[in-house]
């Protein structure tokens, strides 16, 4: 679990990308009960309600379910459902600073490459 | 239908000269922890004390649970208030205090109360001279938790405390708030701490409603543009900036507004604005001394 929030996006919407965050890490798992809204609050110091409005984002994405009494669980097939949501994001968040970042740095397209195809990330 | 908890409407105080509150209306909430912020002097506590029946406005109107409470017990044994400076006498023991309370307050849960002494580490036999400032407002909060009333006020409950029993205070309140069925006010100075708490926000500036609104929203009525100084004030045209910080050739403009404005502008960043910056602009009388050089 992310230790901080970071600010730049509503709370809710932090708490929903934590939960998904180790959903894709595999740190949870289909099946898995996620922490309670009153865990959540007491870890991040939020207000209960928002954390839950958080948790009820996923229910309502499909990637998390819920046991009447006993919480909130993983869904099935639910890192097929985030990393297709994220693959969208993917290019205008993540890349788009990148190839900025790129630019600053006179690192040529080819160098680009070149270093993602020669990049060493174990795929896990 | 969200039940109204409290109601104030066009509420005044004045002492002397003074106008303490004024022309303050505003309506909360069942079931949500609000967070009241402002500056020393700014009328939050006696706003609250209006609130909780202590003291009278000089005019206007206030409704807790529907009646005006003032001398009122059906309303006041459903609120209770603790404030920054106590009404008890100070050889009263803690025990006496919490048996008294468990008079006035009809659901007041003594095994609770009980449990939170052990959590703070507090002896119930002692007086309140005995006590530290920090263990007086644990003993304070104690009550209010264990109170169980509807509406619970606390003005300024963590002088003294330190962080883990701050901690262990924010938990709890956690735990009160998650069946939904209590209301809170909090008002503190520690902004950074506590705002993630807060359903919803009220700034009091020199006893005028300055803005009520949620959390979420206010959060999101001011940001930081930075970059290159040029780039920053091209990006910055025409919009409310309300501070600008140089750094070398860099700046960093604070500026209220949606960020939609700036988002897209070239070289520059954006960044989400603090809760405690926006609090400082709102109350700020000084305008002069707004823009420092670094």
């Amino acid at each position: 679990m992310q230790r901080k929030l970071e600010d730049d996006r509503t709370i809710y919407q932090q708490i929903a990308k934590t939960i998904e965050d180790d959903i894709l890490k595999s740190a949870l798992k289909e099946n898995d009960v996620v922490p309670s809204t009153n865990q959540l609050a007491k870890f991040y110091t939020i207000n209960p309600a928002t954390a839950a409005k958080g948790v009820n984002m996923l229910v309502e994405d499909g990637v998390l379910y819920k046991k009447r009494g006993l919480g909130m669980y993983v869904s099935k097939g639910a890192k097929e459902t985030i990393m297709k949501k994220r693959k969208q994001s993917f290019y205008q968040d993540l890349l788009i600073n990148v190839l900025i970042e790129a630019e600053y740095l006179h690192i040529s397209k080819e160098e680009l490459a070149d270093m993602i195809l020669n990049n060493s990330i174990t795929n896990n | 239908m969200e039940q109204i908890v409290l109601k104030t409407k066009s509420l005044n105080k004045r002492f002397g000269k003074k106008m303490a509150i004024e022309d303050f209306t505003i309506e909360l909430e069942a079931g949500k922890i609000y967070g009241l912020l402002g500056r020393n002097g700014a009328g939050k506590t006696t706003l609250l004390k209006m609130i909780s029946g202590l003291i009278l406005p000089t005019d206007g109107d206030i409704e807790v649970f529907g009646s005006n409470p003032f001398e009122n017990t059906a309303v006041l044994e459903k609120v209770c208030i603790v404030l920054e400076t106590q009404l008890w006498e100070p050889t009263e023991k803690l025990a006496n205090i919490l048996k008294i309370c468990s008079e006035v307050y009809p659901k007041w849960d003594q095994e609770y109360a009980e449990l939170l002494l052990k959590k703070f580490n507090l002896d119930k036999s002692k007086k309140i001279k005995q006590l530290s400032r920090g263990m007086v407002s644990a003993a304070f909060i104690i009550v209010g938790l264990a109170a169980k009333t509807p509406l619970t006020i606390f003005d300024e409950p963590t002088l003294g405390l330190d962080a883990a029993v701050r901690e262990t205070f924010y938990n709890e309140l956690i735990n009160e708030a998650q069946e939904g069925e209590r209301t809170f006010i909090l008002s503190t100075h520690l902004i950074e701490e506590v705002h993630r708490l807060f359903e919803e926000v009220i700034i009091i500036d020199t006893g005028k409603l300055r803005t009520y609104q949620p959390l979420e929203k206010l959060r999101q009525s001011g940001y930081y543009v930075s970059g290159k100084e040029d780039d920053v004030k091209a990006a910055v045209e025409g919009l409310n900036v309300i501070e600008m910080q140089r750094l070398g050739s860099l700046a960093v403009c604070t500026v209220i507004g949606d960020k939609k404005d700036a988002i897209g502008k070239p070289g520059i960043e954006i960044e989400p604005i603090s809760l405690q910056k926006l609090f400082v602009h709102m109350t700020e009388h000084n305008k002069e001394e707004n823009s420092n050089e670094l």
